[in-house]
């Protein structure tokens, strides 16, 4: 049910609760590593692995929510489930807006906590899947030369050869050509293809000057 | 009837009157002096004694007779001449004494030597009886006289009382006592030689009178008797006034409920006033003594009272102390006593002087306004774990958590093949270690939050109580985000102290902390708790990072209902100091010179770790 190392990672400054965490969830099979605070996490250096966070809320030194902005701007693709001591309403938002997985409170009961990690490693895979390709299409971007890169964020705007010609300075046969490489190097056989890869990749369409 | 028949007895009987009142003096009053009365007893008596015999002497008809009666003379002349030194020594309060007793062993050789010798070799030996008439035509007998070589003796006597006499008012009179030397020395001397020149006279048939022995000398006594009965008078009248004074010192004594007491340090014996045996409840002849006093005092009081006085007895200071007595068949009393030993002329210690007064009222008042203290500081602490609820049910949670993940481990494991014994018992434990360890946290709330009668005093180490206390903040301090830095003495500062007491102290004065840093960066939320040792002192020394308290509420943080928070009672501080004020400590607050405030905390150190 879970990707080949998928990994739970417990973070709690409670070394019995890691404990009793970790023990738990090896129980039903899952690979656990513990850490002790937020800031022994990030030194591991775990942005790209398959599995997910079980995080505290309230730490001494980085706290979760902390720790949560950070894996958010490092593009951590573990999903996190928050564990709090308290229920503390505002904590919890921040964090849901903020893209929590869950938000549970302690003490924690073993079905809601299996069934939030059983959906984190689910999402965890969707989005490392899709990290996977995202990678391979700006892989395939980083692949064509400044002109062809040029000519392809002109396609994507759906604009005729001739008018990328015109706006690009250069003559539509040789815009044929470029489009025809792009096509070929970006692996699509359509411009719809092309642009949904594009959307992924984050590349943005030109700005043209010319409208047709 | 003639006037002789009738002056003589009634000399006599003034001359008795005079001795047995003087008598009865020396023998009921306790008066100073009262030597001095009994030899003017014995001189008017010894007077009667010569005034009795001169009257016989004047009927007698038979020269045996007569001289039978002068020799039985001699006896009540000679214990008046003793009587006459003994009272000028006794009077005038000393003199040359070698005047004295040889004023008296002469009087007594004279007597002897006038008994012993031929009766022609006497003092006064008649030699024959004539009849002669005087004043009013009374008729008596009169008797030729020789003097004998015994008279030179007597005359050597007399003389040397009228020198003894004489010295002694000299010294009086220097002494400043001019009045009582002028006149009982003067009368004396002057009726002396009165009496022994018109003997004379009459001896040698000059005057054709009696002696008159009796009334020269009744004239003397009642000189004398004038002074002595002065000092009597003035005697009666001190007692009459001290009277007074000692009725008006009891009712002042007894509207203020206070008694006095004397104790003879050296004895058993003890002397209390009315009102103190009021207080005590003993009947007002009962005997005192010191064991029948400390039988009163409630047993564990007792050695209070010993040490007390040991300490007054020995060192001389005042003796002061509170405790309880039970009196009989009424209510336990509170007494404050207070006292201070006297001292004999060696420096030892002699008699123990003092009052007693009823206190119980007072510390019945007292004993309320604790009773309030400790409901203010109880409502304050429960207040205070009210705003900690949260933290403190966090601190709950996480053993509980724990216990239940580990369960649910143990039960899942169960169903789970290759499962052992060990994998199990090891769960099992640590289930048992957070079970006990939420029992800790339950047990620390309990007592703090618990209603008490009384404080606790008990031998702690001061760094056990901060590292409680830090414990059950540790939530808070994780959830306010401040970072908490112990600095705890490798001393191990022990105090007697109230173990919850200190506690809240210490929990007001870091949560206060927290507080104070609440408006500040999260990295630089920095609590410092320090304990010390100074020689004398444990020092415990909380400071923030915060800042700081405005110098110009600083002396006014103490004061009840005085806070800068917007929900604060502003009891927290003032609860605080009253706690460590209580243990005989101080708690004060300062700035610190790197911005933040610090409050720093000293307790008395156990006795046995003051050094």
């Amino acid at each position: 049910m879970n990707g080949p190392g998928a990994t739970v990672h417990i973070v709690d400054d409670d070394a019995s609760l890691r404990k009793s965490l970790a023990r738990l969830l090896k129980t039903h099979g899952y690979a656990t590593e513990v850490f002790e605070n937020a800031a022994a996490f990030l030194a591991a250096d775990l942005a790209g692995r398959a599995g997910c966070i079980v995080l505290d809320l309230h730490m001494p030194g980085l706290d979760g929510l902390k720790l949560q902005e950070r894996l958010v701007a490092e593009e951590c693709t573990m999903p996190i489930i928050f564990l709090t001591g308290r229920g503390d309403i505002p904590s919890s938002v921040r964090a849901m807006k903020a893209g929590a997985a869950d938000f549970l409170t302690k003490p924690v009961d073993e079905e809601p906590l299996l069934q939030a990690i059983g959906k984190a490693l689910v999402e965890n895979r969707r989005r490392n899947e899709e990290r996977a390709q995202v990678d391979a299409i700006r892989r395939r971007v980083a692949a064509l030369t400044g002109r062809e890169h040029e000519v392809m964020r002109h396609l994507i705007t759906g604009a005729l050869n001739k008018q990328i010609g015109s706006d690009l300075d250069i003559a539509e046969k040789t815009v044929k050509v470029h489009r025809g490489r792009v096509l070929e190097k970006m692996g699509v056989s359509s411009i719809a293809e092309l642009v949904r890869l594009c959307a992924l990749a984050g590349v943005a369409p030109a700005r043209t000057t010319k409208v047709p | 009837m003639n006037w002789i028949d009738l002056l003589w007895p009634m000399a006599i009987a003034a001359c008795i009157t005079l001795g047995v009142i003087h008598l009865q003096i020396t023998m009921r009053l306790r008066v100073r002096g009262r030597w001095a009365h009994l030899c003017f007893a014995l001189s008017a008596l010894a007077v009667a004694g010569i005034g009795s015999i001169e009257l016989a002497l004047l009927r007698a008809e038979d020269l045996g007779n007569y001289r039978r009666l002068m020799n039985a003379a001699e006896f009540p002349i000679s214990l008046m001449m003793i009587a006459l030194a003994g009272f000028t020594w006794f009077y005038f309060k000393g003199g040359r004494r070698w005047m004295m007793v040889a004023v008296i062993t002469l009087t007594l050789l004279t007597l002897a030597i006038h008994l012993a010798v031929d009766p022609h070799l006497q003092i006064r030996h008649a030699v024959s009886l004539r009849s002669a008439e005087t004043f009013g035509g009374v008729r008596f007998t009169l008797a030729q006289t020789q003097n004998g070589p015994v008279t030179a003796i007597e005359m050597v006597a007399n003389t040397l009382l009228i020198v003894f006499v004489i010295d002694s008012s000299l010294r009086s009179w220097r002494a400043g006592h001019r009045r009582g030397a002028a006149l009982v020395g003067g009368s004396i001397v002057f009726f002396l030689l009165v009496t022994r020149s018109y003997a004379a006279l009459v001896e040698h048939g000059v005057a054709e009178t009696p002696y008159f022995f009796i009334f020269p000398f009744l004239a003397l006594l009642l000189a004398m008797g004038r002074e002595l009965s002065l000092d009597v008078f003035r005697a009666v009248r001190l007692a009459e006034q001290l009277g007074e004074s000692e009725r008006q010192v009891d009712l002042a004594a007894r509207a203020a409920t206070l008694g006095f007491w004397r104790w003879d340090v050296r004895g058993e014996e003890l002397w209390a006033t009315g009102s103190a045996r009021v207080l005590f409840g003993f009947a007002p002849a009962e005997p005192l003594t010191f064991s029948v006093f400390m039988s009163r005092v409630v047993p564990e009081d007792r050695d209070l009272i010993r040490g007390a006085v040991e300490r007054c007895v020995a060192s001389g200071e005042e003796y002061e102390t509170e405790y309880r007595i039970q009196p009989p068949g009424a209510p336990l009393r509170w007494i404050g006593a207070r006292g201070r030993v006297e001292r004999d002329a060696a420096g030892a210690p002699a008699i123990m002087r003092g009052v007693v007064i009823d206190i119980t009222e007072r510390r019945q008042a007292q004993m309320e306004v604790d009773g309030t203290r400790k409901e203010i500081a109880h409502v304050s602490r429960v207040s205070m774990m009210g705003e900690l609820a949260g933290s403190l049910a966090h601190e709950l949670n996480q053993p509980l958590a724990a216990i239940l993940s580990n369960a649910q481990a143990a039960r899942r494991m169960l169903a789970l093949p290759g499962t052992t014994m060990d994998d199990l018992r090891e769960i099992v434990d640590d289930i048992i270690k957070d079970d006990k360890r939420a029992g800790e946290v339950i047990h620390r709330l309990r007592t703090l939050v618990q209603r008490r009668e009384h404080m606790d005093v008990e031998r702690l180490n001061l760094n056990d109580l901060v590292r409680d206390v830090a414990r059950l903040l540790n939530s808070e301090l994780v959830a306010r985000n401040v970072e908490l830095e112990l600095r705890l003495s490798p001393g191990q500062p022990h105090v007697r102290a109230g173990r919850v007491e200190i506690q809240q102290v210490l929990l007001n004065l870091m949560v206060n902390a927290m507080d104070a840093m609440r408006d500040l960066s999260s990295e630089r939320r920095l609590l410092t708790v320090e304990t010390s040792v100074n020689p004398e002192r444990a020092v415990v020394r909380v400071s923030d990072t915060g800042p700081g308290i405005e110098e110009a509420i600083l002396p006014s943080i103490f004061r009840p209902f005085f806070t800068t928070k917007q929900n604060g009672l502003g009891m927290g501080l003032a609860i605080s100091r009253t706690i460590t004020e209580a243990h005989g400590g101080t708690l004060t607050a300062e700035n610190r010179t790197g911005g933040g405030a610090a409050f720093t905390m000293t307790l008395h150190l156990a006795d046995e770790d003051a050094r």
